[in-house]
């Protein structure tokens, strides 16, 4: 009838069971208290009394579990997420088997939601993800989460992040700034924990070679949000550096979407460098993230100190991504290809490995 | 305590007959509802096993309680 992988429950009678357990639970314990005064009081031995407090005990356990699932059920069926397929024996509902991954998968569900509704501009959804800031470093949730919100949510909800802060700027409502500016470290982080499990081949948060060229096709297309016009790269550079110093991101990914993004530079730097020569000055700077192109100052990222709008850095979204470090410089125009800096910048970049492409690796052959 | 007339010991030994009778199928619904799949899954699974396991001990533990009270009265001095 079920196949051996598929894990699930039957309504309404796993609501029924939840509940007939609980109550099991609370007699057979009032059982053991009454069963022991008996026993005790005829002088006879309390042992079967005792045994029965430890298993009202163990079925309490059960029953506690059973509740805990049948709220994920309840919740899962509210937020209509359903899990693969019901099968044709009755009102199946299919659901990961351990507690654990279930709540991962509601939790990534959700979340993912939040972060697209955020992409799209809406404050509310981009507050409620906070709540979901210490769930990135469980493989189950960043699969679900990055499968779910897609390479586009992932870059354009900086994108997004970055717009709305340089909004705030130039409107000077410095509370919003202060809120953006924290909410918008605090997802950047998540999106880059999570993002880097789900990268890595090797990781159980792994989500595909699919997702990497996904990547790759949404860091080299244009974005626009509030105004602002964009490279993919520019945003999901936020991402790459928002870490501690030591980029979580694997050899695979930086050989992949790192080394595109560096080819990708490169091609913007001759474009730039045919198409005009006043940039000539400038001719070794690098494509800066969108914190830098929008002249947002440490606002937006995780190390930096001070989130002080004047102090004006320019950071390189490759750069970023291969050293993990930013040089602070002056800029101020929201596009990427013009400066006001001079020409006396020193910019060693090695030159990162040739990118290969596809991975060395394939989707299943190291899980 | 342990020298209960025959009458009071009789009276205990309803009591306890009472309380496994009340609580010999406690566990039942839950055993029939995994029978009847409301739960599938390799955790699913263990749990079904371990409900049926825990229901054997409930009635074996009902069963020797009862039986040691029964043993008690049969091994008083029969006055009455």
């Amino acid at each position: 009838m079920t196949g051996a992988e598929f894990s699930g429950v039957r309504q309404p009678e796993f609501d029924t069971m939840a509940g007939g357990h609980t109550r099991a639970a609370g007699r057979i314990e009032q059982l053991a208290e009454s069963l022991y005064g008996e026993l005790h009081g005829a002088g006879l031995d309390t042992a079967p009394a005792l045994r029965l407090r430890e298993l009202a005990g163990r079925v309490g356990k059960q029953a506690e579990d059973l509740r805990r699932r049948q709220a994920l059920i309840r919740e899962m069926e509210q937020q209509k997420i359903s899990f693969g397929t019901s099968t044709t024996a009755g009102s199946f509902m299919e659901m990961p088997d351990g507690l654990d991954a279930a709540q991962s998968l509601l939790d990534g569900t959700l979340a993912a939601r939040l972060a697209r509704a955020a992409a799209d501009g809406d404050a509310k959804a981009l507050a409620g993800l906070r709540k979901y800031a210490g769930r990135a470093a469980d493989p189950e949730f960043a699969g679900v989460f990055l499968r779910t919100l897609g390479a586009k949510g992932v870059t354009e909800l900086p994108g997004t992040l970055a717009a709305q802060l340089r909004d705030a700027a130039k409107r000077g409502e410095s509370a919003r700034m202060n809120g953006l500016s924290t909410q918008g470290k605090q997802t950047l982080r998540l999106l880059s924990t999570a993002l880097a499990a789900g990268t890595d081949p090797e990781n159980r948060a792994y989500a595909g070679d699919g997702f990497l060229r996904e990547l790759i096709e949404q860091g080299r297309a244009d974005h626009a949000a509030g105004g602002a016009k964009y490279a993919g790269y520019q945003a999901q550079a936020l991402i790459w550096g928002a870490h501690d110093g030591k980029t979580p991101f694997s050899a695979t990914f930086m050989r992949t979407v790192g080394g595109d993004a560096v080819a990708y530079e490169k091609e913007q730097y001759r474009r730039r460098w045919a198409a005009a020569t006043e940039y000539h000055h400038d001719a070794q700077v690098s494509l800066p993230d969108l914190a830098g192109a929008l002249g947002l100052g440490g606002l937006l990222r995780s190390g930096a100190g001070t989130a002080n709008p004047d102090r004006k850095t320019r950071s390189s979204a490759v750069g970023d991504l291969l050293h993990a470090r930013w040089r602070p410089t002056s800029t101020r125009s929201p596009t990427f290809s013009s400066t006001t800096g001079r020409s006396a910048r020193p910019t060693p970049r090695p030159c990162p490995t040739r990118w290969r492409w596809p991975p060395a690796t394939t989707p299943g052959s190291r899980r | 305590m342990a020298d209960l007339d025959r009458e009071a010991m009789r009276a205990v030994v309803e009591r306890i007959q009472r309380l496994s009778d009340e609580h010999w199928w406690a566990l039942a619904p839950s055993c029939r509802l995994m029978e009847g799949d409301a739960w599938v899954g390799p955790t699913g699974a263990r749990f079904g096993t371990q409900v049926n396991a825990d229901q054997r001990e409930l009635r074996d533990l009902l069963a020797r309680a009862v039986h040691s009270a029964r043993s008690r009265l049969a091994s008083l001095p029969g006055a009455s």
